[in-house]
């Protein structure tokens, strides 16, 4: 086993493992698959406000080369003014071609990269440790991981970023054990291409690459290979980093998100009476705080995974209750199983919340998801080392326990979750959008008022579920209008809708939510079809004109 | 010997769990009982239960009243104890650097004093189920009663301390502190 990773390829690994090893390893990916791919159409609900944009993007681009705004081919997605990573669009047009305009489509490269991490991680860990049972053990802690579920279901840019972000470090490690160039090559083109996947890597990425440097550089040569995949490496983050310096006033996301645009710090720092080290008093502090919110134990274990209300005294964590003990353990027990690199295994656990730590918006998993990698890791050796303790009815009783917290979850996942956060993800359009796709040449005009929620407190994005989900040719689309109502393109007219003022005409459909319906004084409109949230809630309704 | 140590940790449990409810106002001075502070008092739980119940139609209603019933209670105390052991808020008690040595406190207590190893760590949950209890704290006020044992196991373990070490987490703890 101590020359195994001195042979190049992972053929002789796998033939060395016992049968017991193969078949785990063959059913860890059985579920690994499962988990990730099984009603990947109807959980979560409904795409998100987010995933949507993606998916009409990469239909867009896929027809017309150009995105919802008219960009050819964006190194930087505008979106809802959120301006996306263009790495994810990309690829999920690719899925597009294949499977058309639907959930699975979007949803399909993220289950796909989400899969393989799980892989990759194994593979790193064995790299790391020699140790084969570790590294099955820490693929199936981030197999089992929810947190790592719920991101590889759905389109999620920091999803597919941190399957290339590992890729990268494994590549890397290679690299250092086989001294073959092309695995730095390799390395650096992910190392990249991670910064094309998510904004967080912006940082991150710089970071880790700093990192591994620092902590392995008497096992670096630097010759004329390092030279040429330092340049590599610009030439490929050349584009994203020049569109950001070009757009850094109007559309950079760092402008919109970072900490100092949190109403309480940007009053402070904007405040001329203040010294300058006041000022980093306040943003040091807000950033600690933030730092704080992302590694406590609640969020990890108890309330971390948005699949419930807050408040909701049955949340979830991002991690299975179980492992807690598990992961403090880990913390402590890293050195034993990697002596060489601890010390970046630790840099790896203390910088991953270091950039969702910068912006605004408190905890959000999706951010900090670059952590999930390091933090199973230290699950799984908490268990490895624990592993003599854990024998008979301790065994059994954590068996018990990790499979009652994970069948938890998965109902929690499958049924309570659409059930009670169906509206969070805009439900009701994609139903809206068949309705209308069966009945388009019935009408001239279709008005749709964007609001939604109990007292219409929200707005969303009608206008891309549905044009995505009724294949409305993307031409249409780039002709659109702004009016002082709203936005106009087809047949489509998207604003708020004030019945006193409304002129009703022949032929005309409205999508309308639950709070704004036409009181029986407005004639003329009759309801066709009622659309409900999984919690059977109405949402929206049709009505047309007669 | 061991008759005392017994006493001593009952008695330290005892006097972080009431002396923790008087800090956190659930007894007042004149030993009245504040239940309106406590997480049994919380709509948003009692609302979840009957929720879930009424919601959880995938098995029947005598089964949804075995899984969604005030067991919750339990969740929701450690789950407010895992989310008051944050680092700011370990920071705000004892300065985050103090961490280290703390740790180290407790490891030398598990190699050479068991007892007071359990001793400590009860008193120190005494005072998390004051916390997992309440439904919001003051974190200073909730971790009073604890300030003795944590100041005991910071001693211990300045023996094994690294001083560089320790005296940049000091810096950086200080940092965030003020």
């Amino acid at each position: 086993m101590e020359d195994l990773c001195d042979i190049d390829g992972c053929q002789f690994i796998f033939f060395d493992m016992t049968k017991t090893q193969k078949t785990t390893i063959f059913f860890l990916l059985v579920f690994t698959i499962l988990s990730r791919f099984v009603s990947l159409n109807r959980v979560p609900p409904h795409l998100s406000n987010d995933e949507i944009s993606i998916a009409y993007d990469a239909y867009s681009i896929l027809h017309t080369g150009r995105d919802e705004h008219n960009n050819f081919l964006p190194v930087s997605f505008q979106s809802h003014g959120t301006y996306k990573a263009p790495f994810y669009v990309y690829i999920a047009s690719i899925s597009n071609y294949f499977w058309g305009n639907s959930e699975i489509s979007v949803r399909l490269p993220s289950a796909i990269l989400g899969s393989l991490t799980v892989l990759v991680l194994g593979y790193l860990i064995f790299l790391l440790s020699r140790n084969i049972n570790l590294a099955i053990l820490s693929a199936g802690v981030l197999a089992f991981a929810p947190w790592h579920i719920y991101c590889s279901r759905m389109a999620l840019e920091s999803n597919v970023a941190l399957f290339l972000l590992t890729l990268a470090i494994l590549l890397f490690f290679r690299m250092l054990q086989t001294k073959k160039n092309r695995y730095l090559f390799f390395s650096v083109i992910f190392f990249a291409l991670s910064m094309w996947g998510y904004h967080s890597e912006w940082l991150l990425t710089p970071m880790i690459m700093i990192g591994l440097l620092v902590f392995y550089r008497r096992k670096i040569r630097l010759n004329l290979f390092w030279g040429a995949s330092v340049f590599l490496f610009l030439v490929f983050i050349f584009p994203i980093a020049k569109d950001a310096w070009q757009n850094r006033d109007t559309t950079a996301r760092a402008n919109t998100e970072v900490i100092i645009n949190d109403p309480g710090v940007a009053k402070i720092i904007n405040d001329e009476k203040k010294s300058l080290i006041e000022k980093t008093m306040v943003v040091g502090k807000s950033f600690g705080a933030n730092y704080s919110n992302y590694t406590k134990l609640g969020h990890l274990f108890f309330d971390g995974l948005p699949i419930l209300p807050k408040e909701d005294a049955y949340c979830v964590g991002l991690f299975l209750l179980p492992l807690l003990p598990f992961f403090l353990w880990g913390l402590f027990k890293i050195k034993r199983y990697f002596p060489k690199d601890y010390l970046f295994v630790y840099f790896w656990i203390i910088v991953g919340p270091i950039v969702p730590s910068l912006t605004i918006g408190g905890a959000n998993m999706v951010r900090n998801l670059v952590t999930v990698v390091p933090y199973s890791l230290l699950m799984a050796v908490g268990i490895y080392d624990l592993r003599f303790c854990i024998k008979g009815f301790r065994l059994i009783l954590f068996c018990f326990l990790v499979l009652i917290s994970f069948f938890y979850f998965l109902v929690m996942y499958y049924y309570h979750f659409p059930f009670q956060m169906g509206e969070n993800f805009q439900y009701g359009y994609k139903q809206a959008a068949e309705y209308i796709e069966n009945n388009y040449s019935k009408y001239d005009r279709i008005v749709v008022d964007p609001r939604f929620g109990e007292v219409n407190i929200y707005r969303g994005v009608p206008h891309l579920y549905l044009a995505y989900f009724t294949k409305l040719e993307p031409e249409k689309m780039l002709e659109r209008k702004n009016t002082e109502k709203g936005l106009s393109f087809d047949k489509y007219e998207i604003g708020s809708i004030n019945w006193n003022v409304e002129k009703i005409e022949p032929r005309t459909l409205y999508l309308v939510p639950f709070d704004n319906q036409p009181s029986d004084t407005v004639g003329n409109l009759r309801t066709v079809e009622e659309i409900r949230l999984p919690s059977y809630k109405v949402e929206f309704k049709l009505l047309e004109s007669f | 010997m061991k008759t005392k140590k017994v006493f001593f940790a009952f008695g330290l449990f005892w006097l972080v769990l009431v002396g923790g409810f008087f800090t956190t106002r659930v007894v007042s001075k004149d030993f009245s009982f504040d239940g309106v502070k406590l997480i049994t008092d919380m709509p948003s739980i009692r609302d979840s239960i009957k929720q879930h119940q009424k919601d959880a139609r995938y098995v029947p209603y005598r089964v949804r009243l075995l899984v969604f019933n005030n067991s919750v209670y339990v969740y929701q105390i450690l789950r407010n104890i895992a989310n008051f052991w944050n680092l700011d808020n370990i920071n705000k008690i004892m300065l985050g650097g103090n961490f280290y040595p703390l740790i180290l406190g407790l490891k030398l207590l598990w190699l050479r004093q068991r007892d007071w190893f359990w001793i400590c760590v009860g008193g120190l949950m005494a005072g998390s189920i004051v916390v997992g209890l309440n439904k919001m704290v003051d974190v200073r006020a909730a971790s009073w009663f604890m300030l003795p044992i944590l100041g005991y196991l910071i001693v211990k373990g300045l023996e094994e301390v690294r001083w560089k070490t320790y005296a940049i987490l000091m810096v950086v703890s200080l940092f965030f502190l003020i």
